[in-house]
This record gives C-alpha cells, sequence and structure tokens, in this order.
C-alpha cells in the first residue's frame, strides 16, 4: 500500500502523466462540442440527426455516451501511458534498485500497476467530468435542451456503469503494462500497444466474419461490452459483431486482467535485470 | 583469513555467462565483517556481475553465495533489507527531486523514515539542492544521490560499484570518510574501483580479479610486502657487474635491467632490504646513483592482470601500447 501511495508520488509529478490527463479530458470535451456544433450548422439535418444528438447531448441519455468517449479516448491514451510509464521502470534502472534493495519481484510488479491504475481511473473520472461540462457546452452551442445531469433516478446506473467501466479501463491498460514488462523496454512496450491498437480496431473491419468473432473476445472488445451501453440510435454498427452480454464480457476482461498482471509478474519475476 | 573470522559475504565456485560470454568462472570471495574491501579488476573482469549476483538481480549458473552469515538466493530476498548497493551508473527518476527519489526508494524493500532522509541529504552533500530535479544535476550530483539511495537503510553490508565515478576531490574526499566511519561502527564496505591510490588508502582487504576468477586475495599490507620492489640506478658499464651481484642477493630471476631507463635495475625484495642492496653494491666498489624502495597496488595490479602473451601482432600507428591488455574477450 505505501508503496502503491509512493508510487503515485512519482508518477503524478511527471509530464506524460499531465499530458496524458490533459489529452484524454480536451479530446472528449471537445468531441461533445463539435457535436453541438455539427448538429446547429447541420440543419440540413446530414452530419448528426435529431435522435443522434439527444443521446450525445441530451442528459441522462447523455451519461452513456460520455462514458462511450470518455472509456475510449482513456482507455487509448491509458494504454499508451502505461506502457510509457512502466517501460520507464526499466530503461532507468529503477527496478533494479527496488530489487537490489530486497523488495519482492511480483510484489513491486503488483503495486506499480496499482498506482498506474489509479491515475488511469481518476483520468477516467476526469474525462467523465469534462464530459459533462462538454455536453452543457455543445448542447447550448446547438441550441438542444440537454437535460439535467443531476437527476438523481439516473444517477445510480450511471454509477454502475462507471464502475464497470472503471474495470474494463484497468484490463486495458494491464495490456500495455505487460507489453511493457516482457519486452522490458519502453519503446518496444509501446510499440506493442500501437500494433494492438491497429490490429483491433482497424483491422477487424477489412478481417472475415471468423476473424472478428473471435476478436470480440480480445480485451479492447470485452472492455467496452461489459459496460453495458446503449448506442446511439442510429449506428448500425457496420463493422462491429454483436456485443457480448455485458456480465459475460465482464467476466472475461477480469480474467484478461488477472492473466495479463500473471504474464507481468512471471517475466519479471524471471527476468535477468541488468539495465 | 581464519575460521573463526565472521564473514559479511562469501561465494563459492560462482559461475555466471550471459548466453555464451562467460563474465564468471568460478570465483571465491570471502570478505569478513568490518573490513573495506576493495575488488579490483581489469575492465570486463566481472565485478558488476558480481554485485548483481549478490543482490539478486541476476542468478547464478552454479556456485553458492552467503551474505551476513545466511546462504543467499533470490527467494530469500529480505536479506537485502540489511544490503545497501549501487550498481554501475545511479538508477534514479529524473523528474523527481533528490529528495522524492529518497522517499520513492525508502517505500520499496525495508521502510525508510523522513528523517533518515533528511540526514542523508545532508551526509551527501545534496540539501542545497534538495527540491530540484534530478535531471537538472551534474554527473556528481547524480552519484551522490546514488550513494544516499546506497546508504538509505543504513545497511550492515554495503556494495559500491565504482562509486567515485564523477565525484569531485571534496566529493571522494567525503566518501572516504563516510566509508571509514562505517567500517569503523562494525559495517562491511565492499567497494569496485579502479582508482587504485584510492582503494590503497581506504581498503583493508583486497581482492583482484581478472577473466572471472580471483587471482589474488587478502590484506592489502601483506600484498604490497609481497610485491616490495627496490629499485637502483648504477654506471651504464657497472650493469652487467651489478646484476650479477644483486642475483646472488635477490635470487635468480628477481633482478630485471629496465628496458625503458638505462642503467636501472629492479629487484624484487622487500624495501626495508634497499641498506643491503646499497652494501652489497658497495662492496664491490659500485655506488649507487639513485635507489628508489617501495611498493604500489598498481605495479601489482597490472602484474596479476595481464592476459597471457599474445602473439605478437605489427602495432598500428598511434595505437597506445598495452591499451587492450585488460580487456578480456
Ligand atoms: N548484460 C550483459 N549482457 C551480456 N554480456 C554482459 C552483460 N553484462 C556484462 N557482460 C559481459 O560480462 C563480462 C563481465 O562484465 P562486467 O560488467 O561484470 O565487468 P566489470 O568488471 O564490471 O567491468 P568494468 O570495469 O568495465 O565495469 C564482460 O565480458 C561483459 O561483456
Ligand atoms: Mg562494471
Amino acid at each position: 500500500m505505501r508503496l502503491a501511495i509512493a508510487g503515485i508520488r512519482k508518477y503524478w509529478t511527471r509530464s506524460a502523466t499531465i499530458l496524458s490527463l490533459v489529452l484524454a479530458v480536451g479530446f472528449v470535451a471537445l468531441e461533445f462540442v463539435l457535436a453541438g456544433v455539427g448538429y446547429r450548422s447541420a440543419s440540413g439535418g446530414t452530419t448528426i440527426d435529431k435522435a443522434t444528438a439527444t443521446w450525445l447531448l441530451t442528459f441522462p441519455d447523455a451519461f452513456d455516451a460520455i462514458l462511450a468517449i470518455a472509456f475510449e479516448f482513456v482507455a487509448i491514451i491509458g494504454l499508451i501511458y502505461v506502457a510509457t510509464a512502466s517501460g520507464s521502470e526499466w530503461t532507468w534502472g529503477t527496478l533494479k534498485v527496488a530489487v537490489a534493495r530486497g523488495h519482492s519481484r511480483w510484489g513491486y510488479t503488483l503495486s506499480t500497476f496499482g498506482s498506474l491504475a489509479i491515475i488511469v481511473l481518476v483520468g477516467l473520472a476526469l474525462g467523465v467530468l469534462a464530459g459533462v461540462v462538454g455536453v452543457a457546452m455543445g448542447a447550448s452551442i446547438a441550441g438542444f435542451p440537454m437535460g439535467n445531469p443531476l437527476d438523481l433516478s439516473a444517477l445510480p446506473q450511471f454509477f454502475v456503469k462507471f464502475a464497470r467501466a472503471g474495470i474494463g479501463i484497468v484490463a486495458l491498460t494491464s495490456v500495455g503494462y505487460a507489453a511493457a514488462m516482457v519486452a522490458k523496454n519502453q519503446m518496444a512496450g509501446i510499440g506493442t500497444v500501437i500494433v494492438y491498437f491497429i490490429f483491433s480496431i482497424v483491422a477487424p473491419a477489412l478481417l472475415p466474419q471468423i476473424v472478428r468473432d473471435i476478436l470480440r473476445y480480445q480485451p479492447f472488445s470485452t472492455a467496452a461490452d461489459a459496460i453495458g451501453l446503449s448506442g446511439p440510435p442510429t449506428t448500425v454498427a457496420a463493422t462491429s459483431t454483436t456485443a457480448l452480454d455485458p456480465n459475460v464480457a465482464l467476466a472475461i476482461t477480469v480474467a484478461w486482467l488477472v492473466g495479463l498482471l500473471a504474464v507481468a509478474a512471471i517475466s519479471v519475476q524471471r527476468a535477468e535485470v541488468t539495465g | 583469513m581464519t575460521a573463526s573470522t565472521t564473514l559479511a559475504l562469501s561465494t563459492t565456485n560462482l559461475r555466471k555467462s550471459y548466453g555464451r560470454q562467460v563474465a564468471l568462472a568460478g570465483l571465491d570471495l570471502e570478505v569478513p565483517s568490518g573490513v573495506v574491501y576493495g575488488f579490483l579488476g581489469p575492465n570486463g573482469a566481472g565485478k558488476t556481475t558480481t554485485m548483481r549476483l549478490l543482490t539478486g538481480l541476476i542468478r547464478p549458473d552454479s556456485g553458492s553465495i552467503s551474505v551476513l552469515g545466511q546462504s543467499f538466493d533470490e527467494s530469500k530476498h529480505t536479506i537485502l533489507y540489511d544490503v545497501g548497493a549501487l550498481i554501475e551508473s545511479p538508477s534514479l527518476y529524473p523528474h523527481l527531486s533528490a529528495r522524492d527519489n529518497l522517499i520513492v526508494f525508502g517505500a520499496t524493500g525495508r521502510r525508510v523514515g523522513r528523517a533518515r532522509v533528511e540526514e542523508l541529504l545532508d551526509l551527501v552533500g545534496l540539501r542545497d539542492r534538495a527540491g530540484d530535479r534530478v535531471s537538472h544535476y551534474s554527473m556528481g550530483m547524480r552519484q551522490r544521490l546514488g550513494i544516499a539511495v546506497a546508504l538509505l537503510n543504513d545497511p550492515k553490508l554495503l556494495l559500491l560499484d565504482e562509486p567515485a565515478n564523477g565525484l569531485d576531490p571534496s566529493g571522494i574526499v567525503g566518501l572516504r570518510d563516510t566509508l571509514k566511519a562505517l567500517a569503523g561502527s562494525g559495517k562491511t564496505v565492499f567497494i569496485s574501483s579502479h582508482i587504485l591510490p584510492e582503494v590503497q588508502q581506504l581498503a583493508d582487504i583486497v581482492g583482484i580479479v581478472a577473466a572471472g576468477r580471483l587471482v589474488t586475495q587478502g590484506p592489502l599490507s601483506e600484498l604490497l610486502t609481497s610485491q616490495a620492489l627496490v629499485r637502483v640506478k648504477v654506471q651504464p658499464e657497472e650493469t652487467a657487474q651489478a646484476l650479477a651481484v644483486l642475483s646472488k642477493l635477490a635470487g635468480d630471476g628477481h633482478v630485471e635491467i629496465s628496458d625503458t631507463e638505462a642503467a636501472w635495475l629492479t629487484l624484487r625484495i622487500v624495501a626495508d632490504r634497499a641498506a643491503a642492496v646499497n652494501r652489497a653494491l658497495a662492496e664491490v666498489s659500485i655506488y649507487a646513483s639513485g635507489l628508489e624502495a617501495g611498493s604500489d597496488l598498481e605495479s601489482l595490479f597490472l602484474e596479476l592482470t595481464a592476459p597471457p602473451e599474445p602473439p605478437p601482432t605489427p602495432t598500428r600507428p598511434g595505437a597506445i601500447p598495452g591499451w587492450n591488455s585488460g580487456v578480456v574477450s
């Protein structure tokens, strides 16, 4: 625990942390502002129709939109961030110091991930706040009713989904963590993560159905399904396959998290620390 | 070493290769408690590899290690709570201050309080810059901080890999005083170094390693005695006669005529016998025009770590003779 707290001390002053948080928050807010601008300028109704605008800009539906968008941005930025931050334990040789001071390797590996997970969860929370502000701005630009964000009846459901998104985000960033720990190197970790993105987001559209059916069990997909969000009404997802049941998806996501952390811990346990 | 001496550190037949590169080829070390042990060897001899093995960073291929009286392997990592180490260059968080680095590292291994952090900032002379980012530090300042990290948990055994790297004269004096004080208070200091005069001033015991094996180990004073040299200068035409006389005194093969300085002869005998050298020459009416007695770690080091004579190869123009002599390949 004390190590996880010390970990937050060592990460939060880092410019990569601040930059990642600013980017995540900025993109989420921007997305809603742009939706507002899009709705307004598309008086012909071409870019965004009314139903989509309602989903995006009117509470309580907008909560789902906020979570969906915050989840995507925080996942992408968080995955790269975690690979960067954890890879530098190898690049800087600071893991070596912890091991030589007698810390257990797996203990260090897990608590370092714990600190990073906390930072990523803070990122998700800030992303959601930025989304709320973004919705308010977007709605006012579009001249659209934004509804009541403090609608108490919608909040419990929102928190459940937020918690599911949090688990999903943490599981996803463990992909970046495991990549950096196996590669023992920052750049290799980041590289692996980028390849993973291309594979999991871009490639499925180009691949045959059977591959897509398999790919929906990969963590990015299961973590998104696990939140149990409603989609924008008009999006007939051309590229995605049918979503998994949220609870099944959540279970698979947790399994990914456990498995990837085990991979990271075993790999550090066996490593020769010569850096 | 006698069996009754307690050992702070020992290794038996320690072997380690990186792929096909042999780094240690059966190392046997014995480091008694409460001494400063100078661990010397040329580049690539295996010093850093030894330190890594002693701190569980890498695993030996075979052989055993005992640390602070307990047999050590990676599973017994808590033994390292009483060990402090600086291995190769200091590893620090560049975006954190010296103070925050110490606090963050202090959260690993055995817990370290804030008072200790402040004490160490004073000890290594970083108090005034304790709040600055380490990325803005000079090399010597990082080295000082690396030493402070090694001292965090007030270790019983301190492993320092070339700790004087980049230190200014006052830093070196400070380091020497600190290490002597630690050894004085019963702690053990195991230090690798290339700065032989420094080791000569500091170490009680030295071990010299070459090509992954220990070539000698023992109290510094004894090693230096065994290595003593007397140098004497005579008239050029008397060189042959002097050689004959002195060979009787020192024994065959213990006297050499210098190839670089005309009419200087080197005798491998203890320094106390310089007077006897002078007397023996005077008896045959040779009067020395120069006489030097002494011993130094450097000549011992060079002699013990010299690689086997290579087949003669033409020297590249501009190559420095002996430049590659210590490198194990
Ligand atoms: N990480 C590594 N991978 C492969 N070989 C290595 C590694 N580290 C050291 N070696 C090899 O092991 C041998 C011993 O190296 P080591 O670093 O222990 O020497 P050293 O005595 O510390 O040298 P120096 O005085 O230059 O610091 C060398 O031949 C070196 O090339
Ligand atoms: Mg070395």
